[in-house]
């Protein structure tokens, strides 16, 4: 087998290294090796100066994590027990990429869109992209009261953040699938799944799954908390939500919480498949009230205090299959799974 | 470190790259300076003594990333990754734009190598970040030189396709 012909690729390569031979690692590394050494009663040479090439650069992080593009259909209703669950084989390298998607505000509608049962008001949220529906595809389905584009796409619904009484405006809403190294595949959120997370879903660590935090802040899971507090500022704040993983296999008309358990302690529940690791984000401009750190006044919910907060997500993506490409399923198989070949021309964080 | 510069000679020859090859595996400034300084604190503290040949420091070093590299990564949990990415995903990456001290053509090399899967990101890392050989890589990896050669011609190949997509 003979090696590729190089177009132009060592050239490239020169062009990559001369762009990254302007990072430099920051002092502090140093200093920190040293102080280690120290720690441990060794000790620098004395009068040691610092190399002389060790200058100052601040270097930033750029994991760029943007869409997992999902197109939209194939609402199966009607209680049943999904197809079986042909988990494809995970390749020895699998990407396991990170992948998000963005879905603009649709609005605020009146009910529960778990259950349809009528009550308070949630933002609902649909992919605005105009994401095209593979041929043979069924057609995309009509969400009542969610404007998302004519091939639809993932909803997500949360009560509605009130602030003193009035409706704070969310931006659209983050979503980021993962599967992680050693797990396996993992198999698509299957059509019409609807799960919820936080209260009254029999989670026993919510405060796990439901976090607020400050657009500005750190994204450490130590650095979230239970309710909103004020931002430096005047940041952004942001909630995350995250989904049970664990499935039964199970797709009811309804909530289909019952139906998903959390990943833990390195295993799903026997009988249970694994779907990606789901997580979404939605930020809301809400003007401190008070000191950075201390909890935000007068901030309720639709639904009541806070601590009333059940959000969803509902899977109307076109399952599609492994020979179509842009459906879930390949995407989830080429980006998650690596049991499809990805073509150079796919950027699972930009799909 | 005192009664060893060999030690300090070695961090002045490849604490550079090294932060380059970390930076590219795990796209974060934090993350890479953790792992550097992992791997010289190991480094010095290793009761095997500095090899004489200085390619076999550098090998060793790098073997030395390498593993903390993919043992940072499955320390974390699937909670931990899963809010780091969503506080990532910023609409553009608003945090990254902030950064104005990094040259914007880094930036870009970032952006599309952290979204390789992660084999191609760390041919990428060793062949970019830290200017290793291709039999370099394939003693790091444990893959033939001549995988290694294809498949980091195919990582680089999609970088440009996506660094340059009007070519």
């Amino acid at each position: 087998m003979s090696l590729p012909p190089e177009n132009g690729m060592g050239a490239f390569e020169g062009e990559l290294r001369t762009r990254m031979e302007s990072v430099e690692p920051p002092d502090s590394t140093y200093a920190r090796v040293h102080a280690v050494h120290a720690a441990r009663g060794s000790r620098p040479a004395p009068g040691h100066a610092r190399p002389r090439w060790l200058t100052r650069t601040l270097v930033a992080a750029a994991s760029v994590l943007v869409p997992l593009a999902a197109v939209g259909g194939g609402l199966v209703l009607g209680s049943h027990r999904a197809q079986p669950a042909t988990t494809p084989p995970a390749t020895a390298a699998a990407p396991q990429h990170l992948n998000s998607l963005a879905c603009g505000w649709a609005g605020a509608r009146a009910g529960n869109p778990a259950s349809g049962d009528p009550g308070p008001a949630y933002d609902v949220f649909g992919h605005p992209a105009g994401l095209t529906a593979m041929p043979g595809d069924p057609p995309p389905p009509t969400v009542p009261g969610c404007a998302i584009s004519p091939a639809g796409a993932g909803v997500f619904w949360a009560p509605q953040l009130l602030v003193h009484g009035h409706a704070a405006q969310p931006g659209k809403v983050l979503v980021v699938f993962t599967n992680d190294p050693g797990k396996g595949a993992v198999l698509p959120p299957p059509a019409g799944l609807r799960v919820t997370v936080g209260a009254g879903t029999g989670d026993p660590e919510v405060g796990r799954h439901v976090l607020w935090g400050c657009a500005n802040g750190p994204t450490d899971a130590a650095s979230e908390t239970p309710v909103p507090v004020n931002c430096s500022g005047d940041a952004e704040i942001r909630l995350h939500l995250i989904f049970p993983e664990c499935w039964d296999g199970t797709v009811t008309q309804g909530d289909d919480t019952a139906h998903l358990r959390y990943y833990s302690a390195g295993h799903c529940p026997d009988g249970y498949s694994l779907l990606p690791h789901t997580g979404i984000r939605i930020n809301y401009a809400v003007p401190s009230d008070g000191p950075p750190g201390t909890p935000m006044g007068g901030v309720t919910l639709s639904t009541g205090p806070i601590n009333t907060l059940r959000a969803g997500m509902w899977s109307s993506w076109v399952q599609g299959d492994d020979a179509h490409r842009g459906t879930l399923r390949w995407l989830v198989d080429a980006c998650l799974n690596g049991s499809v070949a990805l073509p150079s021309d796919v950027d699972c964080a930009h799909v | 470190v005192a009664e060893n510069p060999r030690f300090e000679d070695a961090y002045r020859e490849h604490v550079a790259s090294l932060y380059r090859f970390c930076l590219l595996q795990t796209g974060s400034h934090a993350d890479a300076e953790d792992l550097v300084a992992d791997v010289f604190t190991s480094a010095f503290s290793a009761t095997t003594p500095l090899p004489d040949d200085p390619d076999a420091v550098r090998r060793w070093l790098y073997r030395i990333a390498r593993n903390a590299a993919i043992d940072r990564f499955r320390r974390r949990g699937t909670r931990t990754r899963l809010l780091e990415a969503l506080g990532r995903t910023t609409e553009r990456s608003a945090h990254i734009e902030d950064e104005a001290e990094l040259r914007a053509e880094v930036r870009e090399v970032m952006r599309v190598v952290s979204a390789l899967p992660q084999r191609a990101r760390e041919l990428i890392a060793m062949r970019i970040g830290a200017g290793l050989s291709y039999a370099e890589i394939a003693a790091a990896t444990g893959m033939s030189e001549r995988a290694v050669t294809l498949a980091t011609h195919r990582a680089l190949k999609t970088v440009r396709t996506r660094l340059r997509p009007q070519e």
